[in-house]
């Protein structure tokens, strides 16, 4: 199957504050039709890529390419790009319907046109009958809708998404990372969004971008980012892990992370793939589902590789799930989780043993940190 | 807790204090009406004064002026003090906005002084101009520019500057922008400095006085006229003013207050 075509491609993209650096040497492309999410925590460069993009700041290097033409120096109002705004600013003097219509009006459509084609985008977003309204007499949720429907009545090439569900409750926040990819394959847009909410660009996103302080460190499906984070700072940011750290050792078909007293076995092959060389500090990441807590009078059969002993510190229930925080006789903390069944859970001061799989783990350049969080 | 007996006396003191601040202007309006004249005397309700203000042309002559005056004077205010208010958003500087409203509160005099001075040493003897009503527009746009700055700057504070930017984003150019979204959401507040503006100007009497040079407007003529004493036209001519000062006010309040998102 070939590779779906780039919309949109950003090549050694730098953007300086005065004397901060928010974006360095940024290089990414993106697919026609995907919807692509920019995460980071905040001050990554996120929402400057989107500016850029929508042309309100000049990339001081690099370029912007739609469909191959720059669009370095191309004043906003002129690009097919159009963007829905973390706070919507959505224009308080005017009704909804005239707020959807605003863009269409700007092209030159007339009045009557222009107001047809903004019922039909307040359709898609469910607001049928409130175009007579002021932004100010909508809730939320609707107001974000609005923005919604305004910035693709356009039909642009690519919605550019800043935080669009930052300012809803949980409950609604949920209900709309379905609706927005409801929307998204209906109208079969690119959709562009930034966010600082992991769980959110999981949920939706086909691919993700994690940035940080300005620089892409990792790009890829949101399995592959949480199954097989690249850096440390990603598997941190995307979901919980435990670490285990130590000097690699690296042999025929078998590899171990070696720490003072222990020697964690690894998987060799993804040591190889990752080119890390024999004697430099990795760091495992086995994610608290993948992590194994058993009692100590009870150890897992058959036993994993890697076990250490330790004392359940904190059993904390989920509903859906229990999670354990373990402390290592070693030192360091080991957070396990599982499906609850109503079986008998742990009890603090319990003594346990924690084990994990070479396979279940993602190898990563070593922090310095001892193991566990 | 309060008593019975203290809540009486709070209602007589706020009676008695709106009676200190309303009486002088009820006995004028009152005499406007009189029949006959007399300070002393109520001859029965009667026009009549108003009628022969009408008929004065001295007085209409004033009015025009003072009319001619308060539009230039907003009108400039309205041009400089907009783009000010602005400048000053984006600023974001404690000193310049200090630089900006201090002519609001130097004294009138001393404004009448300096404008005498500055504009016979600029334009009489630099430029051989004669003051007139011009210099008044002047001076008055003066202070209207720091009126108008800190209304529209009020107004600015509840702007949301990202409509700004959706509404470049949908395609309308700056200037379009600027008419369509900036201008629509910041006209209550212009239209409320420019009220005030008109309003201080229309019965603005220390600094025209000085800067007028021969030209006379409502104030003045009323000064003129009171140098012989009240008279029962100058009373109606008074009410007249105290009306529409009145109407202009209470607009550019009702302006002000509403909220950035109606």
């Amino acid at each position: 199957m070939s590779e779906p075509r780039e919309v949109i491609r950003i090549e050694g993209v730098t953007k300086r504050f005065g004397a901060v650096t928010a974006l360095h040497d940024v290089t990414l492309g993106i697919r026609e039709g995907e919807f692509f999410a920019l995460l980071g925590p905040s001050g990554c460069g996120k929402t400057t890529l989107l500016r850029l993009l929508a042309g309100f700041e000049r990339p001081d290097r690099g370029r912007l390419l739609l469909d191959g033409r720059d669009l370095v120096g191309v004043k906003p109002y002129r690009r097919p790009l159009n963007m829905m705004f973390q706070s919507y600013a959505l224009f308080p003097h005017m009704t909804v319907e005239e707020n959807v219509a605003y863009g269409l009006r700007m092209e030159g459509l007339r009045r009557r046109e222009a107001l047809a084609r903004a019922h039909d985008a307040l359709a898609l977003v469910h607001l049928e009958g409130l175009g007579g309204r002021r932004p100010a007499q909508l809730s939320g949720g609707q107001r974000q809708r609005v923005a919604l429907a305004r910035a693709l009545v356009k039909r642009p090439r690519v919605l550019l998404l800043d935080e669009p569900l930052s300012a809803l409750d949980r409950q609604i926040r949920s209900e709309m990372q379905v609706e927005l990819k409801r929307i998204q394959h209906t109208v079969g847009v690119t959709f562009i969004v930034v966010t600082h909410d992991q769980e959110e660009a999981i949920t939706m996103a086909d691919r993700i971008a994690v940035l940080d302080r300005g620089r892409i460190v990792q790009v890829g499906e949101p399995e592959t980012l949480y199954e097989v984070p690249e850096t440390l700072f990603v598997a941190r940011f995307l979901g919980e892990s435990n670490l285990f750290s130590g000097t690699l050792e690296l042999g025929e078909d078998r590899a171990f992370l070696v720490d003072s007293d222990v020697r964690w076995e690894v998987d060799a092959a993804q040591a190889r793939r990752r080119g890390l060389a024999p004697g430099t500090r990795a760091t495992a990441v086995v994610r608290p589902e993948r992590t194994i807590v058993a009692a100590a009078t009870r150890p897992p059969t058959p036993a994993p590789p890697n076990l250490a002993s330790g004392v359940v510190a904190e059993t904390v229930y989920l509903g859906a799930a229990r999670k354990v925080v373990v402390d290592l006789a070693r030192g360091g903390t080991v957070q396990a989780r599982f499906e609850s069944r109503g079986d008998g859970a742990f009890a603090p001061g319990e003594a346990v043993v924690v084990g994990w799989e070479p396979a279940a783990a993602a190898l990563v350049v070593a922090s310095d940190e001892p193991t566990g969080e | 807790m309060r008593s019975r007996l203290g809540e009486l006396s709070l209602g007589t003191l706020f009676a008695a204090t709106l009676a200190f601040l309303y009486l002088p202007i009820a006995v004028l309006v009152g005499l406007s009406f009189n029949e006959s004249g007399l300070p002393t005397a109520w001859g029965g309700f009667s026009t009549r004064w108003y009628g022969e203000l009408a008929r004065d042309e001295e007085v209409r002559d004033a009015a025009l002026s003072t009319l001619l005056v308060a539009l230039g004077a907003t009108a400039l205010s309205v041009l400089l003090g907009t783009p000010l208010a602005f400048g000053l958003d984006r600023l974001r500087s404690r000193t310049l906005d200090g630089l900006v409203f201090v002519p609001m509160i130097i004294p009138d005099i001393v404004y009448a002084i300096a404008f005498l001075s500055a504009f016979n040493l600029v334009f009489t003897q630099a430029l051989g101009r004669q003051l007139g009503l011009w210099s008044v527009v002047l001076a008055h746009a003066t202070f209207g520019v720091a009126f108008v700055a800190i209304v529209v700057s009020t107004r600015l504070a509840h702007f949301d500057h990202s409509t700004v930017e959706a509404s470049l984003d949908l395609g309308a150019s700056e200037l379009r922008t600027f008419l369509h979204v900036t201008l629509p959401q910041i006209a209550p507040g212009v239209v409320a400095g420019a009220l005030i503006v008109f309003t201080l100007s229309v019965d603005e009497f220390v600094i025209a006085f000085f800067t007028a040079g021969i030209e006379v407007t409502l104030p003045i003529k009323i000064y003129s006229m009171v140098r012989f004493g009240v008279t029962p036209v100058v009373n109606a001519l008074a009410a007249i003013v105290l009306g529409v000062s009145i109407v202009l006010v209470l607009a550019a309040l009702r302006l002000r207050g509403r909220e950035a998102h109606p």
